[in-house]
């Protein structure tokens, strides 16, 4: 999770003084459900990334230097340049990419659900959708593809309060993401998505019956969005208040700082370690990630097809 | 009109090669005839004097028509009698009908467990006499021999077949030797022909053809453009044949079959495209040639000093997959003939040519 | 010589391809036609029985019914495809890619490329185009012009049952989406077609006919148009190359290219329309690759730029038929 708000933190940074090509969505504040998802996956599951792709790339185990360079568009990044930030995919690890056309990947997640039990991998796929998807019908048709099926698909929904500049209060009917799951003959949960523990422990859940053969589930995990929906937005759809309530009140690692020194899980000091150690990776990514070189001219038509004809 | 091919209908007079009034001997070319799949000479099967050159050049004439008039050499013929016999020839002519065995495909028998495709075609001549069958060359089928069973007909039945790994046989092909190959043609025929048959193959066809003759009664065998074991053959034709997937690779090496590139038509692409597109064609064919044609063996001279049967040998003097010096190298009891103009296919280049011989051989050993 | 129909050949080669490949699957509306109702499973097999008896040799394992939703199924066929299995999936009218048209043209044809090559998308759609039935707009049009915009999408148009089963063959095999349309009004035809599986290689444009004064090229039923237009041209004295390219993407154009260069005339006979479409598109190539072999300009024989309409005979002018085709060809021989 630290890894994460610092990656991002720094990225905030760095678009601000340009060098950054195209636009990058920000997944500050929104860390305990990347980390509490990804920690129930193996590596024969799939995770659906979004398009706000920085934060679950990392917590699924990507290269964070591959992920930074992708996000620059080097040669060398997560999908050689022909990506970017949004479309973070690793397929060694299980990730996959993030969708612009937000929700598909409920309909893909039914997919490498249904290849996982056709081939008796014993994987499951795990779908994560903002908020700002969740009324596009590619969604309703993927979660009643799953249930009808059967599929060991766990739809996670992010719900950081905004599709974009429009809020899931004015843009939800019926005011709930995790009742929707009723209608599809699934279970349902909203979770506080500030607290890993709450998250893990739901996932955990979700995937495991996902596992066993008994189907799909749903999970609305209710986070904070710190930063604007891109980098450059002026978010005047909000109040100043809200963001920075938000970051006093509902911080992830703040909460699970207290949360393992109290319960006597880890100690401060172990804490500020990572913390430092942290800080020094990303100075080196970042480093790294800006003097490494585009994609090589030469190989502008590579990649299209598998087969070529 | 002659019929060179089981679908061919009419033929158009191209070219009259002999004169009126001049005198031809067996073998002499009459006159150049278009089908629809190709161009080929008429030669003289008897000799005797050209009295009437019936149709012009241009006419479209269904098979069977009368051509021209031939008079037995000695004889005088009054131009009233010449007219009589057209008009008596025309009033009982009956143009036939294409047959229709080619529409409904071949027959399959299965033999040692592959699926061989094959076609009897029944002969007109005495009813004892014994069949010819014939066997194509790499990469073909029996099709190949359309126009040859037509006229061979005449006098015999004939039998075509495909080889395994070709046609519409199947893609099994063992060890691809020639030994096998002849192995389940032997089996064929103790199915379908037990007794004593007239043999002939091309190319690879001539190689199968001889290893049968060493194992069952063969009354005659016609070796074309190939002897065997040790035939020199161009590697490059063969290895750009088994890779060439599309219509343009393919059609390169389909005319270095030919002298004449007009035989190459689109027909005959599509078909041996086709053929090749069968799932472990080119598997199979790749086994074959490995084994059976650029494998290096004894020198054919020598081996063919004493052939199993009474032996013709006819090659094209203008083939570029298997050079023909090889064919002149040859001597007795061979009976060598080469044919001028002709590439490898000679027996679709000069088909007239190539069916006189095959009849005559037959003729002379039944 | 087996004589079997277009329909016959499709589920040939889908068969051909299930007993040879357990990864393959079959997944779409009424493909197995029967799914959770009180009569047989597999009442159907396809709305217009292309794919019956599947079920029954491969169970609901592997032939699944979908609910109507195209975005639903067909992302849950890219995601299996991606995930290892090579599914074939039913869009049953091409027209209905309106409401799928994200997971074909952003999902399926940018998995590849826009993650730099790590994953591919071994899938086929098989979706029907065409008119002729007096069913309107929404069920007639010809799209594949339009998949044939995007790369990362391979598009077939097999006219006859021959390509039909080499070509499906061909898709099922290869790694990357491939959309097969299957012309509605070709179901019933009939054609010699080999009991064994076989491929027919993308990129290989079927010559028909040659001939030195015109190049005609048409693309999926109007192969038959422009045959029975040859025919006529040839009593005529005008001998026709007919080529079709049998697949879009890859375009041969190699073989349009040489065959223009050889005639000097150029017709193409298009049932999908006059904008944007084949025929525009191999217009240009040929007039920008081969202007100097052009002897007359070249002519586009398609519908007018108009819906398709379901009056049979407002429909029937909007097919190109085979007196246009001649038309045209004796207008750009006459040039």
């Amino acid at each position: 999770m630290r890894t994460m708000r610092a990656f991002e933190e720094r990225m905030h940074v760095e678009f601000a003084g340009g060098g950054v090509p195209g636009f990058v969505h920000l997944y500050a504040g929104q860390e305990a459900s990347a980390a509490g998802v990804c920690a129930h996956l193996t590596g024969r599951d799939v995770l659906l990334n979004t398009h706000r792709a920085h934060g679950p790339a990392i917590a699924r185990g990507a290269d964070i230097f591959a992920v930074a360079k992708e996000i620059y568009c080097r040669g060398d990044g997560l999908c050689r340049g022909r990506g970017g930030s949004a479309h973070l995919h690793d397929a060694a690890n299980g990730l996959w990419a993030a969708n612009s056309g937000v929700g598909s990947g409920v309909a893909l997640g039914c997919g490498a659900a249904l290849a996982a039990r056709t081939k008796g991998t014993g994987g499951v796929a795990v779908a994560l959708v903002g908020d700002g998807a969740v009324n596009q019908g590619v969604v309703s048709e993927g979660l009643n593809l799953a249930s009808i099926w059967k599929l060991p698909l766990v739809v996670v929904f992010e719900n950081n309060g905004y599709g974009e500049a429009t809020a899931a209060e004015y843009a939800i009917a019926g005011g709930s993401i995790a009742h929707r799951a009723e209608a599809f003959g699934m279970p349902g949960h909203r979770v506080d998505g500030s607290d890993y523990f709450v998250v893990s422990e739901s996932v955990g859940t979700a995937v495991s019956r996902a596992r066993r053969g008994d189907g799909p589930s749903l999970i609305e995990v209710d986070v904070p969005r710190f930063f604007g929906h891109f980098e450059g937005d002026a978010q005047t759809y909000r109040s100043p208040e809200e963001a920075e309530r938000a970051r006093r009140e509902r911080d992830c690692l703040v909460k699970f700082r207290e949360s393992v020194i109290s319960d006597g899980v880890l100690e401060a000091e172990s804490l500020d370690l990572i913390d430092g150690e942290v800080a020094h990776l990303i100075e080196r990514v970042y480093t790294e990630a800006k003097a490494a070189p585009l994609p090589p001219d030469s190989e502008f038509m590579e990649y299209i097809y598998a087969d070529s004809h | 009109m002659p019929k060179w091919g089981m679908t061919m209908a009419t033929g158009k007079i191209v070219d009259w090669i002999a004169t009126e009034g001049a005198l031809v001997d067996e073998g002499d070319e009459l006159v150049e005839i278009e089908t629809e799949k190709s161009v080929n000479v008429l030669e003289t099967t008897s000799p005797g004097r050209l009295v009437r050159r019936v149709g012009q050049e241009g006419d479209e004439l269904p098979v069977g028509a009368l051509l021209g008039v031939l008079a037995p050499p000695g004889t005088e013929v009054s131009p009233e009698q010449i007219d009589e016999f057209v008009a008596e020839f025309n009033a009982s002519f009956v143009p036939e009908v294409p047959e229709t065995e080619e529409v409904k495909g071949p027959s399959r028998v299965t033999v040692d467990g592959l699926v061989i495709a094959h076609r009897h075609h029944p002969g007109g001549g005495p009813p004892a006499a014994p069949p010819l069958v014939l066997i194509h060359g790499f990469g073909g089928d029996q099709d190949s021999w359309q126009f040859n069973v037509g006229e061979i007909a005449r006098d015999r039945p004939v039998r075509t077949v495909d080889l395994p790994g070709h046609g519409q046989s199947s893609r099994e092909v063992g060890d691809g030797s020639t030994q096998f190959l002849a192995g389940i043609l032997s089996a064929w025929l103790d199915e379908v022909e037990p007794g004593p048959v007239h043999l002939a193959g091309h190319s690879l066809g001539a190689a199968v053809a001889l290893e049968l003759a060493s194992a069952r009664e063969v009354l005659s065998l016609t070796l074309i453009a190939g002897l065997g074991p040790g035939t020199a053959v161009d590697r490059d034709y063969v290895e750009g044949f088994i890779t060439a997937q599309r219509r343009r690779q393919l059609k390169p090496h389909l005319l270095r079959l030919f002298a004449d590139e007009r035989f190459v038509t689109r027909d005959m692409v599509e078909t041996v495209l086709r053929a090749k597109r069968i799932e472990s064609t080119s598997e199979a064919l790749e086994r074959i040639a490995r084994a059976s044609i650029l494998a290096t063996e004894t020198e054919p001279r020598i081996r063919l000093a004493s052939p199993p049967s009474p032996t013709q040998v006819i090659w094209g003097r203008r083939d570029q997959v298997a050079p023909s010096a090889q064919a002149e190298a040859l001597s007795p009891p061979l009976t060598v003939e080469i044919i001028e103009g002709a590439g490898h296919m000679v027996h679709v280049e000069t088909a007239s040519r190539v069916n006189r011989l095959l009849r005559r051989m037959a003729t002379v050993h039944d | 010589m087996v004589l079997k129909t277009y329909r016959q050949a499709i589920n040939e080669a889908l068969v051909g391809e299930m007993r040879r490949d357990a990864d393959v699957i079959l997944m779409g509306e009424d493909v197995a036609g029967g799914a959770g109702g009180s009569g047989e499973d597999d009442a159907w097999g396809g709305p217009l029985g292309v794919t019956r008896g599947l079920l029954s040799e491969f169970g609901s394992d592997r032939v699944l019914d979908t609910p109507i939703s195209e975005a639903g199924f067909i992302g849950a066929a890219i995601g299996a495809a991606a995930a290892g299995l090579r599914p074939v999936v039913d869009l049953m009218f091409n027209d209905f890619v309106g409401v799928c048209f994200d997971q074909v043209v952003n999902q399926a044809a940018k998995f590849r490329y826009m993650f730099g090559g790590q994953d591919q998308v071994p899938l086929t759609i098989r979706t029907m185009i065409g008119a002729g039935l007096n069913i309107s707009s929404q069920h007639s049009q010809s799209l594949y012009p339009v998949f044939s915009y995007f790369a990362g999408l391979k598009v077939l148009v097999p006219s006859s049952p021959y390509d039909a089963k080499g070509l499906l063959t061909s898709a099922i095999r290869d790694n990357d989406p491939v959309i097969f349309c299957e012309h509605k009004l070709l179901y019933d035809m009939v054609e010699d077609v080999p009991d064994e599986n076989y491929s027919i290689p993308f990129g290989e444009a079927n010559l028909l006919r040659e001939g030195q004064d015109v190049t005609i090229v048409a693309l999926s039923r109007m192969v038959h148009v422009a045959t029975e237009a040859a025919a006529v041209l040839a009593r005529e004295g005008i001998e026709a190359d007919l080529l079709d390219p049998r697949t879009t993407t890859p375009l041969d154009t190699e073989s349009i290219l040489d065959s223009v260069e050889a005639t000097g005339r150029l017709v193409i006979v298009d049932e999908a329309g006059p904008r944007c479409g084949m025929a525009s598109d191999i217009a240009a190539l040929v007039a920008e690759d081969g202007f100097g072999h052009l002897r007359a300009p070249i002519v586009k024989v398609t519908p007018p730029h108009v819906p398709i309409p379901a009056a049979p005979n407002l429909e029937a002018m909007y097919i190109p038929d085979v007196a246009r085709v001649v038309e045209a060809v004796r207008r750009v021989v006459a040039y």
